[in-house]
């Protein structure tokens, strides 16, 4: 146990880095370093990241050094190498225009440096405004249909620990349609953190696809706060893959600004060792005659621990919505945990809303069942697993997307399992 | 085929079988009877290696070879199929899937090509008329939201399937209606052949009018109280349990 006097003030150092870091110190930005001072990183006390000690590992890596403003270059591959996508590049952090690749002209990049601080709801978030280079803007004008997958993708690759703060947003006009893919990827064994912070606003009848893969090394730290308003007949389908890292921390916050909205949010999680992935989704019923279907899954073996918090809101106004909510997990060992907490706040009194959470083993008697008509004991485990976690993923319209995940989840169900 | 010598098996410490003894050779068919708790479906879970029966001794022999030295899998891949009294459901695994993945693995062990989908499928086609399934259920999840018929008819499929040297049919005919029974029991006599051998583990005389056995054993607290011809089950019928039970207090 570490005594007072060693701990450091992690906070101060961030001060003092903020200052010499020699960003622009716009108002917006300074804003947020103060109500970061003033409200503190959350600790392993904090209710919202009791289970993702980020603040901890922060007090162990942090140096001035840590956070890059330079970029170094990398060798860049596609993580799906059948994809023909638009890349999106963060190089350690800072957005690259070098290593980013536009294919549709409809895609208009910009980057901006003013933040709303007062709107965080997140410390990380705020963290974020301080550190950011810039926030890179997409802009997708009305009824433009993008072809190519936007793939907004992280590259590391350092000899030092890298504490990175991406930041985008997407604006998306009125008919408008774009799929998104995000990922990391870690050159050599760089090991980082990476505060991102994404939001995208989808205005009148647009639809999105937002897909995120995590499946890099295990001393991967992740914190992902993203963010998603739907104005009226839009429709949103997120689906977060989590197969490795130390810890992942997703901060999904869906909000439903209109009716007629369709929002789905898909998660698997299928872990092992001693990763530790933190899912915390809101969805925001703030307009009535909106549905929202949330469902996710986890495997958990070794030492792993799973973690589902879901908060539903429903507003007063929000009447005829249909929210409903599922988690479902598979314990593998006795070392492997599960927390899950689902929370609905309804104050609209003609809504159906529903939640379930489940946790148990394999099913022995089902085991039994494919093993009893000759299927082998790995190979029954390997088709069950492979059954649960697929229906995280039967509604991803992306076949490309869709395949290649099909592929890791059955080789992690091979090989860890 | 199969022999059975002084089988004892216990679950979580309670003990069950206490000592049965049991041949079949191919070509016949065997009835199982007896009360509740008696010990028939924990006989049935045994041969086929469900993991919480532990044997506490006695011996079974199944084709010259040992049969409780072998994983579930491996006693199928032999050739023991047990119809289920409770088929599973398992949501996501369609029952094509888990059928062409099943009978693979066991063409592969006998050394036999694997099918590829086109003969699959055709296979599947001529052994569904067996049992009057609709192929539509094949595609879905493997026995979710199927009725209690459809399962029991989905377990002679699967048996029509597989081609087992010794099918063990566990209550197959408890739940079902006459005309489901009916289907069934015509499913596996048309299964049945000189080749093959059935030991059908029931608690009433009513399926034994459909599947006529040469032999009918009573399972009595663990062990074969009485064994006799088709006759013995109809005498049960008539007198009941009871009077096994009375004759065994007699003795």
């Amino acid at each position: 146990m570490g005594t007072l006097t060693e701990k450091r003030n992690l906070l101060k150092e961030l001060q003092t880095s903020f200052i010499q870091q020699g960003l622009d110190q716009s108002l917006s930005r300074k804003r947020a370093m103060d109500l970061l001072i003033e409200k503190g990183l959350p600790t392993s006390k904090s209710e919202e990241y009791k289970f993702t000690p980020v603040t901890g590992i922060l007090e162990k890596v942090f140096s001035a050094s840590t956070i890059k403003t330079k970029q170094s270059p990398v060798a860049i591959s596609n993580l799906i190498t059948d994809l023909t996508c638009s890349v999106i590049a963060f190089v350690n952090g800072v957005f690259s225009r070098e290593h980013s690749v536009i294919l549709d002209r409809e895609l208009k990049i910009v980057t901006v440096n003013t933040f709303d601080s007062d709107a965080a709801n997140d410390p990380f978030d705020l963290l974020n405004q301080a550190f950011a280079n810039d926030v890179v803007t997409i802009d997708i004008a009305s009824k433009k249909s993008i072809e190519h997958t936007i793939a907004i993708v992280y590259y590391f690759d350092s000899s030092e620990f890298v504490f990175a703060n991406p930041r985008w947003q997407c604006n998306i006009g009125r008919q408008s349609q774009v799929s998104f893919l995000e990922y990391v990827q870690v050159a050599g064994e760089t090991k980082y953190i990476n505060n991102k912070q994404s939001s995208i606003s989808v205005e009148e009848n647009s639809h999105i696809e937002y897909t995120v893969i995590q499946n890099g090394l295990d001393t991967d730290i992740q914190v992902n706060n993203t963010q998603i308003n739907l104005a009226s007949n839009s429709t949103a389908s997120c689906f977060t893959f989590t197969f490795e890292g130390q810890i992942i921390r997703n901060n999904l916050t869906v909000v439903i600004d209109g009716q007629g909205v369709d929002a789905h949010l898909h998660g698997l999680y299928l872990l092992s060792g001693k990763t530790i992935a933190d899912n915390h989704t809101t969805v925001d019923h703030r307009q009535p005659n909106s549905n929202s279907n949330e469902l996710y899954k986890g495997v958990m073996d070794k030492g792993s621990k799973g973690v589902f918090n879901g908060k539903i809101y429903v507003r007063p106004h929000a009447q005829k919505t249909n929210a409903f909510q599922s988690n479902r997990n598979i314990l593998l060992s006795e070392n492997a945990t599960v927390n899950t907490k689902p929370q609905l706040e309804i104050w609209a009194d003609d809504v159906k809303c529903s939640h379930g959470c489940t946790t148990g083993q394999l099913d022995e008697e089902a085991l039994f069942y494919l093993r009893s008509r000759g299927i082998s004991k790995e190979e029954a485990r390997g088709m069950m697993l492979n059954a649960f976690a697929a229906q995280t993923l039967a509604t991803m319209k992306n076949i490309t997307v869709r395949n290649f995940v099909e592929g890791l989840i059955s080789d992690r169900l091979r090989k860890s399992y | 085929m199969l022999s059975i010598k002084n089988l004892q098996a216990k679950v979580e410490d309670k003990q069950i079988l206490n000592g049965i003894n049991l041949e079949v050779k191919a070509g016949e068919v065997h009835a199982i009877m007896g009360p509740n708790g008696s010990g028939k479906s924990t006989l049935a879970s045994v041969l086929a290696g469900r993991e919480e029966y532990e044997v506490t001794g006695g011996e079974v022999d199944f084709m010259g070879k040992n049969l409780l030295d072998m994983d579930p899998e491996v006693r199928a891949r032999e050739g023991v199929f047990l119809a289920f009294q409770y088929p599973v459901e398992i949501p996501g695994v369609s029952t094509i899937n888990f059928m062409k993945t099943a009978l693979n693995k066991i063409r592969e062990y006998r050394g036999q090509n694997t099918l590829d989908a086109v003969s699959f499928l055709q296979l599947m086609k001529e052994k569904i008329k067996l049992v009057e399934i609709d192929q539509t259920l094949l595609n879905r999840s493997l026995n979710e939201g199927f009725s209690g018929g459809e399962k029991k008819r989905n377990e002679i499929f699967q048996m029509a399937m597989l081609e087992p040297k010794l099918a063990i049919l566990d209550e197959t005919d408890s739940g079902l209606d006459i005309d489901a029974l009916r289907i069934v029991s015509n499913g596996v006599n048309t299964l049945r052949s000189k080749n093959n051998a059935i030991i059908l583990v029931t608690h009433y005389q009513r399926l034994l009018e459909y599947i006529v056995p040469d032999y009918v054993h009573v399972l009595y607290k663990g062990k074969i109280v009485k064994s006799g011809t088709k006759e013995l089950a109809l005498e049960l019928e008539a007198k009941g349990y009871d009077w096994i039970k009375n004759e065994l207090a007699l003795a």
